[in-house]
């Protein structure tokens, strides 16, 4: 087991790098761009310099700004991430309540991209540049050259007005008694769920399908695989055990390297969906100028995406000994 | 004395694999153009350029003309104004080629800035020591596990800088991870072929081995990252424009015609499908060229001894 802690601390150490670069970075760009965080909040000319000065003080921008960032760093690490001016809350406890949807939306996603977009690669690969394997390359071209937030706005329009199968928007029906069952409350949400959840898929899904019927194909062509046949393995099992195996673990990478960007979109598609997730909420926040809940929002979304890449590496270390051994090697 | 003989086997192969890509140059070009991908994609790209910058000699409304607010607003398609009229009844086409050509220009421009940071970078930690390496590309990392989108939210809603060098500036500083990493990864590899290792050994001055053996093949793979950069970056900043923290109203991009359209996208879904359909092309049409670009440069690297 250490030869797998090792390497995993490292990467923890590293995870903790990048969430402090964007942090200080967050820190610098508020306090040192032109511009001051309250002059859109503060626009009345009639506010005297006194209640200027007060609101610095409350939100902490006072002071020389070595002081001001090791307070800040100081109310960070507390899990301190100030107070949001829009919704009258303190920062983590809004995030806290738009956290579990966007989790809710984002697994729904990746795990929807990644079944769709393996089988249909895996499909593609073993029908290698038939007809099917064409239109479909085609096909996930096209559809990975829409940008999300306007295929959002296209599968709102056509499912949502034109051809109403789904709500345009919200997680919930609020019309909703407060009498229904848990199951019923289930399947509200799933319904909700659809459209932002095929939006942010499908941006993915054409690049999975891609990477998973090269992957396919590599590992058809390899040593093992030869062997496996030469040695009259069932066609099924050589399938099953040394290619499909081995080319999983492209995906398992890409699932990692796809988080930031699945987070991104995720921004985009919430909005379009009014969906009270993170991403919706960011969105929201730049429109009503809540400075500190966008920087909060960033922050989260960075541990987020830090978190589910380190697990992504311990799955590809888990699924594949070369890795652990490598890094042992190197440890 | 085998050595010596071996280092200038090596080396004289080594010229060839070199020399072929700078004299074949135009036949990558070719290849890229016959490739039936990258033809698509060429020809996409094209007409996309001629339609933006002579669409306006042949298609003559102004784009912030304003038609007859009583009969013009929120017009269907129509032979008049083939992709409808806005909210405040301009032509829709106009304006998309206007917006258009700031979309892209701005993609161009970001792309530009960022390959070179990218490039400058990866140059410098992939000829630098194993330390000053390990310590740049630790810092690549940690620029690659950023989500880019929330970064850029939060530089670009800080209010009072709103300008267009600010976005470009800000897109192209966290855009230029990829580029460094693939250079850097490049450089090393190179570092340590048979190649390069024997015309050191044949005393080649470092200057020509970076010039003839390094310099041709990092060109191509910085060269591939360029068109996809571009269909990213274009399909970012309409994004980002969307939201309204890129561009700003009254300027016209892709991004803030859709968000224009987003207001109205019941009644008339034209205004945000239009521009819309234009970036899936544009981000198609680069996508094809890079994938042609690559398969050319592919087969390039593959005639290498």
């Amino acid at each position: 087991m250490t030869g797998t802690a090792r390497p995993l601390l490292a990467r923890l150490a590293q995870g903790a790098l990048v969430v402090a670069l964007v942090a200080s970075a967050v820190f610098v760009l508020v306090r040192l761009a032109p511009g001051d965080p309250f002059a859109a909040a503060l626009d009345d000319p009639a506010l005297g310099a006194e209640v200027r000065a007060r609101w610095r003080a409350a939100y902490g921008f006072d002071g020389p700004i070595g002081a001001q960032y090791a307070r800040w760093l100081g109310a960070l690490a507390q899990g301190d991430l100030g107070w949001s001016t829009s919704r009258q809350a303190p920062v983590t406890r809004v995030i806290a309540d738009a956290l579990p949807w966007t989790l809710l939306l984002g697994t729904t996603a990746l795990a929807l991209a990644f079944g769709v977009g393996m089988a249909t690669g895996a499909w593609q690969a073993r029908h290698r540049d038939s007809p099917g394997d064409r239109t479909l390359t085609a096909v996930g071209s096209a559809v990975g050259a829409m940008p999300d937030f306007w295929l959002a706005l296209v599968l709102l329009l056509a499912f949502a007005w034109w051809w109403p199968l789904f709500p345009v928007g919200g997680a919930r029906d609020p019309l909703m008694g407060a009498d229904a069952s848990t199951l019923v409350r289930a399947a509200d949400v799933a319904r909700h769920l659809v459209l932002p959840a095929a939006a942010l898929a499908l941006s993915l899904v054409a690049g999975v399908a891609r990477l998973q019927r090269s992957a396919v194909l590599d590992q058809a062509r390899a040593d093992w695989v030869r062997t496996a046949r030469a040695k009259g393995v069932a066609a099924r099992h050589v399938w099953r055990r040394h290619v499909w195996r081995t080319a999983l673990l492209p995906m398992v990478t890409l699932g990692g390297l796809a988080l930031p960007g699945i987070l991104g979109a995720a921004v985009f598609v919430e909005h379009v969906f009014a969906w009270p997730g993170l991403g919706g909420l960011a969105a929201a926040a730049i429109a009503a100028r809540d400075y500190h809940l966008v920087t909060g929002c960033a922050i989260v979304g960075t541990v987020l995406t830090v978190t589910g890449s380190l697990l992504a590496d311990a799955v590809a270390a888990r699924l594949d000994p070369r890795l652990r051994d490598e890094h042992r090697g190197a440890a | 004395m085998t050595a010596p003989a071996e280092a200038v086997r090596l080396a004289s192969g080594a010229q060839r694999a070199v020399l072929a890509p700078t004299t074949g140059s135009g036949g990558l070009l070719a290849r890229v153009v016959r490739a039936p991908g990258g033809a698509v994609g060429t020809a996409l790209l094209a007409f996309v350029a001629l339609a933006l910058l002579a669409g306006p000699l042949a298609w003559a409304p102004d784009p912030d003309r304003q038609f007859e607010l009583a009969t013009e607003l929120l017009r269907a398609p129509s032979a008049a104004h083939p992709f409808g009229t806005d909210g405040v009844a301009r032509d829709v086409l106009a304006r998309v080629l206007a917006g258009g050509r700031l979309s892209l220009a701005l993609a161009a421009a970001i792309v530009v800035l960022a390959t070179l940071l990218g490039t400058a970078w990866g140059l410098v930690a992939g000829l630098a020591g194993a330390r000053t390496d390990a310590a740049m590309m630790r810092l690549v990392d940690a620029g690659l596990a950023v989500p880019r989108v929330l970064v850029l939210l939060v530089v670009l809603a800080v209010p009072g800088g709103e300008s267009l060098a600010r976005l470009v500036v800000a897109v192209a500083a966290t855009g230029w991870f990829g580029v460094a990493r693939l250079v850097r990864d490049d450089v090393r590899r190179l570092r340590a072929s048979d190649w390069v290792l024997a015309a050191r050994a044949l005393g080649t001055p470092r200057r020509e081995i970076a010039r003839r053996h390094l310099a041709p093949h990092v060109a191509g793979t910085v060269l591939v990252t360029m068109p996809l950069g571009v269909g990213h970056v274009v399909a970012l900043e309409a994004a980002l424009s969307w939201l309204g923290i890129g561009v700003q109203p009254p300027r016209a991009s892709w991004g803030t015609l859709i968000r224009e359209g987003t207001d109205v996208l019941v009644q008339a879904p034209w205004l945000a499908l239009a521009p819309g359909a234009c970036l899936v092309v544009v981000v198609l049409a680069c996508t094809l060229v890079a994938d042609a670009l690559r398969d050319a440069l592919d087969a390039r690297e593959g005639a290498r001894p």
